[in-house]
């Protein structure tokens, strides 16, 4: 167990009485480095995704092995070459065209749709719930699901499914979607609890473990008196009671990292530049404070309409991604992604100048950064991009890109994941082995 | 698994039942036309429909008409297309089309009659609340506004719709936030002395306009923001206002202000804090020394403390307005903010502030407090039973259900530890409230089983429940008092309390809800925030004051009808609309001043209707351009309930569609993907629906000519072989049947009103409502109150066997 105790920096005082200015608390550097003294060091997991495809040809390096050029869009990557491993050559499941291509992200498989499960919303274990299993140990949040927009508020028809797969990455089990959160606030709130002093803050968490204790019992006692047909919904209620119950009780262990949590964001920003940052920085500060240590990001949810009209792109990243392979299309197309690549490089380079025992951050870390098409122009399932960041502890050696084979399936990458963090995973969606990394 | 149904006597249901059974009477038996017509099948449908071939999915090889109930899937699929016009496509031979229809009513025939002798009712799961539903919940049952969008995360949903049972699925992040919101509500209904000071932030988007008034502020204000606060004490607050900087945060924010403006917070109405802002002064300062002038304005924009009592209250930060000329404002655009320059010379808010509460006082009755306290404790020994009866009241209207003492004990149980702990009584009430508000009974809607019914039978839904079905339905809340009150008296599935009920309950403000959520889904007015960001170089004047009238434009349209008993027709024919100057001014329709809505009588017969409407205009555009292709598929999947398939995973390539040497139109870059026979299946039915509204361009204003001045071209042959030339042909052709219409509201209605998918068993109940419909000119209340009478919605199927839901095939969009 880990306590942080010491605050290297004071804290803004941002939105703190009247005088304050609105800006971005600054995240990072809040936290004292985790574990000054060489205590174990845990496997970090991350999973980032990239919705309507990255162009391939200005992606995937012609180079194979070690010493390769980088392409225009990864180029951002290129300081962290050392850490690095990027992967060409795959093949994505199929699917709905869209929705299925983030689906199948981190399970090979996507919604399970058949005839007789309507009313029903199924898909498979994830691979990040798969390494939660081995690497959450005492964390309070056992895993962390972000993202910036989310199908939810918008209306009309997700290409027919439920809309929660466009809002999903990772699944706990094969009912349990784990949607992401949109609001860095509530982000942070799940991780420092609400605001106030860190005496309110321990007073409250103190009032929600024992209301829960408390809603556990209601929800059985009202199991028993409806039909047992209709407890599905109400077991997942008390299973999700006291998946958070335990949740409480971990972060009361770590009473000392409450007391030093930074301010709170404020919502969601106005600015997209601003939501990545300040996600990133949570992200990071959740890692080095330990927190979680898995996290899933879904940059944008597949067939996105975001605007990226603040670097200079007038048109949703949709239609972007439909360049019809005019040569000013595909240009804005790398642009978008490059800057994506470049907000990722950023929080790449906070892993790396952050202590993690006698390392940094960044070796102790898998950071999975990829898409479910490559060409998004024609959803291309082939050679999608798959870039992994870290050094996973030792277990993953830097400065190469891997050509597989056939077509090897993503899956297949899911399944070497699941053998550097030792779970228990050998097989998961059209897995055919595991992707030699 | 659907057996016969009990039906209890006196119900509106049978009403229905009734209906069919004398529209049965009404023609020549269906099987005998069937029977006649079958070999149309061969001639004109299984070319492509056949076992090898399975065009579309679709086999009629094999089928026979002694099967059309058992492949009620197929066929409901089939009569939806063929009442379209859309089969056989329009290049293929035809069959009289007065045989066609014919045929169509004897397939809907033989259903509705199956139907009728084994009605089918459905069955949700239990129902959790929405985020929709919990925020309005909350403010009827407590009077405590929410903005539950950053308490809770959104809901996702199906069908279309975000209430639908089977996809409102828990999981940790939700649980979570249910534990933080009740914390907060309770607190914020309570009142909390022990609130710790903080500072709430209102940004106002870069994209509102503030160079006029706004809705909701005083008159004589220009600008700013209204905000509704929930203020936790009797305390000091402070209040203040922060300059949008701009030109990447380089300026102060007073730059070029040629007098100072006056900057003034207002609560509930009263001037509390005033201070002058700009002039020659505060500019010379803000050159001399940009980040020490800032300071000055910053402190000059804080109030002092304030006392303000706890509660609710409307802050309001604005500027006094000055006559045009004085305020020698240079504006380009309507829009007054670009993306980086703020050229108007005016003062823009960015952010208003509360901060507190400071030297806390107690916490004084309030209008929130009322509800809750029913009694007050004069000595500490009447306390138990006054906190007993002020629990009892409350669960029954969280729980919608008259209550016993187990619904109590456990928010008493908190409230009496919190007392042990050494809490006062408001502490205790607190306390308990928050564990009442993560209930199960609050945050799902559970319905029960009835016990003398045999497994797979349909039983009525008890009173109690029809009450929160209708609520639900009506207000997406809970049910008042009288509604409530009606149920436990047992009176109200009696057809006329019922019918007197929803009436009432349309005329209650709370029905705004049906319009906005429904409206907002149905017609995916939700989007307009997110996916309507016109390019700002082509659409300077855009800002969010037109996105905000064009989704108002939409919902009092709906509203009007349905509350002032229209026919729904009326949605797509409407001769008048709702606007506001900002509205009018770009319809470039005269004489609409200020900020208020009033209904406009339309002259241009283009404009008339919803396919006039800027927000239906602009959410099926592109951000520099049109799209006839998205608006094709929007009037086909919203207005003809007829989504057209997903285009094929790889799309060929249209690299020439653009002529490189010339300018060309939307129009001429979509012409060659019609030439392509992959493409073309789909597209020559869904385009010519999109050219028809051409002259529209991408925020719905009016041109008879590109931007490259070439003419534009609105023509073009519907599926059904209608030329139309531009929105008024295309509206009459689309209300020449006024039935298809109704049936696509309807269908949507009732998804909505069960929260559930509909199968094909459910297509009679639609028909029916429809039928009931067209004897009444379709007036939308009419089809509310025939979904509200529908058998599906005042009844469920007992299932035989755990967890098996009924596996029929699934309509989906």
């Amino acid at each position: 167990m880990t306590f942080i105790t010491k605050k290297h920096l004071h804290r803004r005082t941002f939105l703190r009485g009247a005088g304050a200015a609105i800006a971005l608390p600054l995240l990072d550097s809040m936290l004292p480095a985790f574990g000054q003294s060489s205590v174990k060091r845990p496997l970090r997991f991350g999973a980032i995704y990239m919705p309507n495809g990255v162009y391939p040809q200005l992606w995937h390096p012609t180079k194979v092995g070690t010493g390769f050029e980088f392409q225009p869009i990864m180029k951002p990557l290129e300081p962290y070459r050392e850490r690095l491993v990027t992967i060409s050559k795959m093949k994505a499941p199929e699917g709905s065209v869209h929705l299925g291509a983030s689906a199948a992200f981190l399970n090979g498989v996507g919604p399970v749709n058949t005839a007789g499960s309507y009313g029903k919303i199924e898909s498979k274990k994830t691979i990040d719930q798969y390494i939660a299993d081995v690497v959450a140990e005492d964390t309070p949040l056992r895993s962390l699901e972000v993202g910036t927009e989310d199908m939810g508020t918008a209306a009309g028809a997700c290409d027919g499914f439920p809309c929660v797969f466009f809002n999903t990455l990772s699944w706990r089990d094969a009912t349990s979607p784990l949607p992401v959160g949109i609001n860095p606030q509530v982000t942070f709130e799940r991780m420092f609890g609400d605001p106030g002093t860190a005496q309110q803050r321990l007073t409250r968490l103190r009032r929600k473990q024992s209301i829960l204790d408390s809603v556990a019992d209601e929800t059985a006692r009202l199991q028993r008196e409806i039909g047992s047909h209709d407890n599905t919904v109400l077991d997942e209620y008390l299973t999700n009671v006291r998946r958070v119950e335990e949740s409480l009780q971990k972060m009361q262990a770590r009473a000392d990292t409450i007391a030093a949590a930074p301010d709170a964001p404020i919502g969601i920003p106005d600015n997209f530049d601003d939501h990545l940052t300040v996600t990133y920085d949570l992200l990071h500060l959740a890692f080095q404070g330990d927190l979680t240590r898995v996290f899933t990001f879904l940059l944008g949810h597949e067939g996105s309409s975001r605007s990226y009209a603040h670097i200079g792109i007038a048109e949703p990243h949709h239609p972007v991604s439909h360049h019809g392979d005019k040569p000013e299309g595909i240009e804005k197309y790398a642009k978008l992604v490059t800057y994506q690549i470049s907000k990722f490089a950023e929080f790449v380079g906070k892993l790396k100048a952050t202590r993690d025992g006698d390392g940094t951050l960044l070796d102790a870390s898998l950071v999975y950064w990829g898409a479910g098409m490559s060409n998004g122009n024609a959803h291309d399932r082939n050679s999608p991009p798959a870039v992994l960041l870290g050094g996973a502890n030792g277990k993953l050696k830097g400065d190469r890109h891997v050509s597989v084979d056939h077509k090897e399936p993503t899956a297949n990458l899911l399944v070497a994941f699941a053998d550097i963090a030792n779970a228990k995973c050998e097989s998961i969606g059209a897995s055919t082995g595991r992707l030699a990394i | 698994m659907r057996k016969s149904v009990t039906i209890a006597s006196g119900c509106a249901v049978i009403a229905i039942a009734a209906g069919v059974a004398v529209y049965l009477k009404s023609a020549a038996a269906p099987q005998t036309v069937l029977n006649e017509r079958w070999a149309m099948l061969d001639k004109y449908c299984v070319d492509c429909h056949n076992d090898a071939d399975r065009t579309g999915d679709v086999s009629f090889e094999h089928v026979q008409s002694a099967n059309i109930v058992k492949d009620a899937h197929l066929w409901e699929a089939a009569i939806k297309k063929l009442r379209l016009g859309m089969m056989p496509p329009r290049d293929k031979p035809q069959p009289d089309h007065a045989l066609r229809d014919e045929f169509v009513t004897a397939l809907e025939r033989t259903l509705d009659g199956a139907a009728a002798a084994e009605p089918y009712a459905g069955r949700q799961p239990v129902h959790r609340l929405n985020r929709a539903e919990y925020a309005n919940a909350i403010r009827d049952l407590l009077g405590v506004q929410i903005s539950v969008a950053e308490l809770l995360p959104s809901d996702g949903g199906d069908f279309g719709f975000d209430n639908i049972a089977a996809v409102l699925t828990t999981s940790p992040l939700l649980l979570e936030r249910y534990l933080t919101a009740a914390l907060r509500v309770a607190d914020a209904a309570v009142g909390n002395p022990d609130a710790v000071p903080t500072n709430a932030a209102y940004k106002i988007p870069v994209d509102v306009t503030q160079t006029g008034h706004l809705e909701g502020l005083p008159l004589g204000t220009s600008g700013g923001t209204v905000v509704t606060h929930n203020f936790p004490a009797d305390a000091d607050y402070v209040l203040s206002g922060r300059l949008l900087r701009t030109v990447a945060e380089g300026y102060v924010g007073v730059e070029g202000h040629d007098t100072p403006y006056e900057f003034v917070i207002a609560v509930d109405g009263e001037q509390v804090y005033t201070a002058h802002v700009g002039g020659p002064e505060d500019h010379k300062d803000s050159g001399a020394d940009i980040l020490a002038s800032r300071v000055v304005i910053d402190e000059r924009m804080t109030s002092p403390r304030i006392p303000l009592k706890a509660g609710p209250h409307e802050v309001a930060f604005t500027w006094v307005e000055r006559p045009a000329v004085e305020q020698n404002a240079w504006q380009p655009a309507l829009r007054d903010s670009q993306e980086a320059h703020n050229p108007a010379g005016l003062p823009r808010l960015e952010t208003a502030n509360i901060a507190g509460p400071y030297d806390v006082r107690g916490v004084s009755d309030t209008t929130t407090r009322e509800r809750i306290f029913v009694c007050t404790p004069k000595a500490p020994a009447e306390e138990p039973a006054c906190a007993h009866e002020i629990f009892t009241a409350l669960a029954k209207r969280a729980f919608r259900r008259p209550v016993n003492d187990a619904d109590v004990s456990a928010p008493l149980s908190f409230y009496a530890d919190e007392r042990k702990d050494g809490g006062d009584f408001d502490s205790g009430v607190r306390a308990g409230l928050s564990r009442m508000l993560v209930s199960p009974s609050f945050l799902f809607r559970v319905e029960k089983d009835a016990a003398d019914v045999p497994a797979g039978a349909a039983h009525r839904i008890t009173d109690v429940e029809l009450a929160s079905r209708l609520s639900f339905f009506l207000w997406s809340s809970i049910p008042d008092d009288e509604l409530l009150g009606t149920a436990i008296d047992g009176g109200l599935s009696k057809p006329s309390v019922l019918g007197a009920q929803v009436r009432r309950m349309l005329a209650d403000p709370r029905a705004d809800a049906l319009v906005e959520n429904f409206t907002g889904q149905w017609l995916q007015l939700r989007n307009l925030e997110q996916r309507v960001v016109p390019d700002l170089l082509m659409f300077p004047d855009f800002d969010d004051n037109l996105r905000k009238a064009f989704r108002r434009e939409t919902e009092l349209l709906f509203s009007h009808v349905l509350r002032e008993n229209r026919s729904v027709q009326e949605l797509l024919t409407a001769d008048y609309t709702f606007a506001n100057e900002r509205l009018a001014r770009h319809y470039g329709i005269p004489d609409v001043y200020g900020t208020r809505f009033r209904k406009v009588a339309l002259t241009d017969p283009a404009r008339r209707g919803l396919l006039g409407h800027g927000s239906i205009l602009s959410l099926t555009s592109a951000a520099t351009r049109t799209s006839p292709i998205i608006r094709g598929k929007y009037v086909m999947a919203n207005i003809l309930n007829s989504p057209p398939p997903q285009p094929p995973a790889v799309v060929p390539a249209l690299e020439d569609s653009k002529p490189k040497d010339r300018p060309s139109t939307v129009r001429e870059q979509l012409e060659l993907h019609r030439k392509n026979p992959t493409c073309a299946a789909c597209h020559l039915n869904l385009d010519p629906l999109g050219f028809a509204l051409e002259n529209f361009d991408a925020v719905g204003q009016w041109h008879d000519r590109t931007v490259d001045g070439l003419p534009i071209d609105a023509a073009g042959i519907l599926a059904d072989g209608t030329a139309v030339d531009g929105p008024v042909a295309l509206r009459a052709a689309l209300t020449a049947r006024p039935e298809i219409f109704a049936s696509t509201v309807a269908e949507k209605l009732l998804i909505y009103a069960l929260g559930r998918g509909l199968t094909p068993a459910d297509m009679p109940v639609v028909r029916a409502i429809v039928r009931n419909a067209a004897k009444d000119q379709y007036r939308l209340s009419t089809i509310v109150l025939s979904v509200v009478d529908s058998l599906p919605f005042q009844m469920r199927t007992k299932l035989a066997e755990p967890n098996a839901l009924p596996t029929v095939a699934q309509t989906r969009d």
